[in-house]
């Protein structure tokens, strides 16, 4: 929620178009992920692993599944604004926004000049391949996932494929500082509700930078008028 | 101190590729930080008595960052990795690790990261990197020492766990590595904090080291100057901690320039009256890619 003097997303460059919004108080969100009509696909590439993977042999073979996923399925950041002068937006934003989730978005390509909450979507990484939607548009819909509908994100995007170090403890044994309380502990609905504005400070860095655009399988000549959809944390 | 800072080392078959340890080990001793003007975000190196780098805390620089357009040997040049480093991350956020996939040589390198819930792109960084390991969450808590050959040491800790579950919303400000320079000269000896993007009140370490009567150098602001929490834990454990003689606390905010997150909150260290403020983006109009921090 801060004035904008110079709105830049990463890598793409100052925002053309510039929505009117942003010429007042806005809070961004950042997102990133990977289309939802593509992901059945992925999972079946890198495969799930309930029971979790402790192997080696597990572990490479998840590197490698990901690797191979990663050439086939961009993961492109996703910039949604919300203005922060609308009591009415912020209330939709409270509502549906809560951190460490995955969200299903709802997208329209197209104008977004006068938007009420617009939304640019591109692949700013040097050395990748070109996101092919890579647009402006508009958000339709913004669904925060159930913990069953997220299981499988979890388990696909994760570090189980990453071994743990080998920190030996020396022969002093172990020591040291106990690790603090945990102060950031789900709210009584048992889920962290943007609320603050340290958590709308949080929602325009990266630790929401979870989001899973998708489209629908239209072909290019349709794409204009499609409807996106997106599934974020 | 000694008591509660456990001496640790690298070792196992699983690590054998960890070099860097074996890099702060053949140092002569520590002279300081240098935190490179990256934008909004964090890169900063450990460096030898002679001014090389031992290890490398973060590799990031988003918004207003100086790498655009650069090629990828410019980038291996302008934050330098050599072939032996260890790159520790702080935590996943991306303005931590997203200027190493613009060059080649911090993918080379090795890295010991925090395990954290985590991003699809910073999952897909994590698959290019070949030598990547996990500080295991067993290990939280626990503080880990690499030692120069007169004494100086890299301290840091993982400070908190990763949430276990997905009903828990994890911050992962608050659940990465925090890291302390130490060099024991002149009483309980003087410190240079490195507190990744973690209040300074919520890493044990620092309370540790304040506890222990060691003088403050210089340190890095958390959170490339953040306000939140919206408390005074920091400003609290400042207020009483005495600056090295010899010159003011060096505090560096590492941010862009103009960023939309309102940084820096320079209000969050006023309790520290001794005290030269630098700022990154300042870094840049007088062409200094860096600042240095250095033990006096």
């Amino acid at each position: 929620m801060y004035p904008d003097t110079a709105v830049e997303a990463p890598g793409l460059g100052v925002l053309r178009p510039r929505p009117t919004l942003l010429a007042g108080k806005f809070v961004r969100a950042r997102f990133s992920g990977i289309r939802a009509s593509l992901f059945d696909e992925m999972k079946d590439i890198v495969g799930l692993s309930p029971d979790g993977i402790r192997s080696a042999a597990q572990r490479r073979q998840r590197r490698a599944a990901l690797q191979e996923a990663f050439k086939r399925f961009p993961v492109p950041v996703i910039d949604l604004f919300w203005s922060g002068d609308d009591p009415a937006a912020r209330r939709r934003r409270e509502r549906t926004m809560r951190l460490n989730h995955w969200f299903q978005l709802d997208l329209s390509p197209g104008d977004v000049l006068d938007a009420r909450e617009p939304v640019f979507i591109g692949e700013p990484d040097v050395g990748r391949p070109a996101e092919p939607e890579f647009e402006s548009g508009r958000l339709l819909g913004l669904r925060a996932l159930s913990q069953r509908e997220e299981e499988p994100l979890r388990d696909i995007f994760s570090l189980a494929h990453v071994p743990d170090a080998d920190l030996d403890d020396g022969p002093e044994g172990p020591a040291g500082a106990p690790p603090p309380d945990d102060d950031d502990g789900p709210d009584s609905n048992g889920v962290a509700v943007v609320t603050s504005e340290e958590q709308e400070e949080q929602l325009a860095q990266s630790e929401l930078e979870r989001v899973r655009p998708t489209y629908s399988g239209r072909t290019a000549t349709q794409r204009r008028e499609q409807q996106h959809v997106t599934i974020s944390r | 101190m000694s008591g509660k800072l456990e001496r640790a080392r690298i070792g196992g078959a699983d690590v054998a590729t960890i070099k860097a340890p074996t890099a702060v080990a053949r140092a002569q001793g520590i002279s300081g930080a240098r935190i490179y003007d990256v934008g909004q975000g964090d890169a900063i190196a450990i460096l030898n008595e002679a001014g090389g780098t031992i290890l490398q805390l973060d590799y990031g620089g988003r918004q207003d960052n100086p790498f655009e357009g650069k090629s990828h040997v410019e980038v291996d040049q302008m934050l330098p990795v050599s072939t032996d480093a260890l790159v520790m991350m702080t935590h996943w956020d991306e303005d931590h690790w997203s200027t190493a996939p613009k060059g080649d040589a911090a993918k080379a390198a090795n890295w010991l990261v925090p395990r954290q819930v985590t991003s699809p792109r910073a999952v897909r960084f994590a698959t290019e990197l070949a030598k990547v390991r996990c500080i295991p969450e067993a290990l939280v808590g626990r503080v880990f020492e690499y030692s120069a050959q007169n004494g100086d040491a890299i301290l840091w800790q993982k400070i908190a766990k990763s949430s276990p579950s997905p009903s828990i919303h994890e911050n992962c400000n608050r659940t990465g590595v925090a890291a302390a320079l130490l060099r024991r000269s002149g009483g309980a000896g003087q410190v240079i904090l490195l507190p990744g993007d973690a209040p300074f009140d919520e890493v044990p370490l620092f309370d540790d080291l304040r506890s222990a009567g060691t003088t403050l150098t210089g340190l890095v602001a958390y959170h490339h100057g953040s306000k939140y929490p919206l408390r005074n834990g920091t400003r609290a454990l400042f207020r009483d901690w005495p600056v090295t003689p010899g010159g003011p606390c060096d505090i560096v905010f590492s941010y862009g320039a103009e960023n939309s997150y309102g940084h820096p909150h320079r209000d969050r260290y006023d309790t520290l009256t001794t005290r030269r403020e630098v700022a990154t983006p300042d870094l840049r109009t007088t062409k200094a890619p860096y600042h240095d921090i250095l033990f006096r």
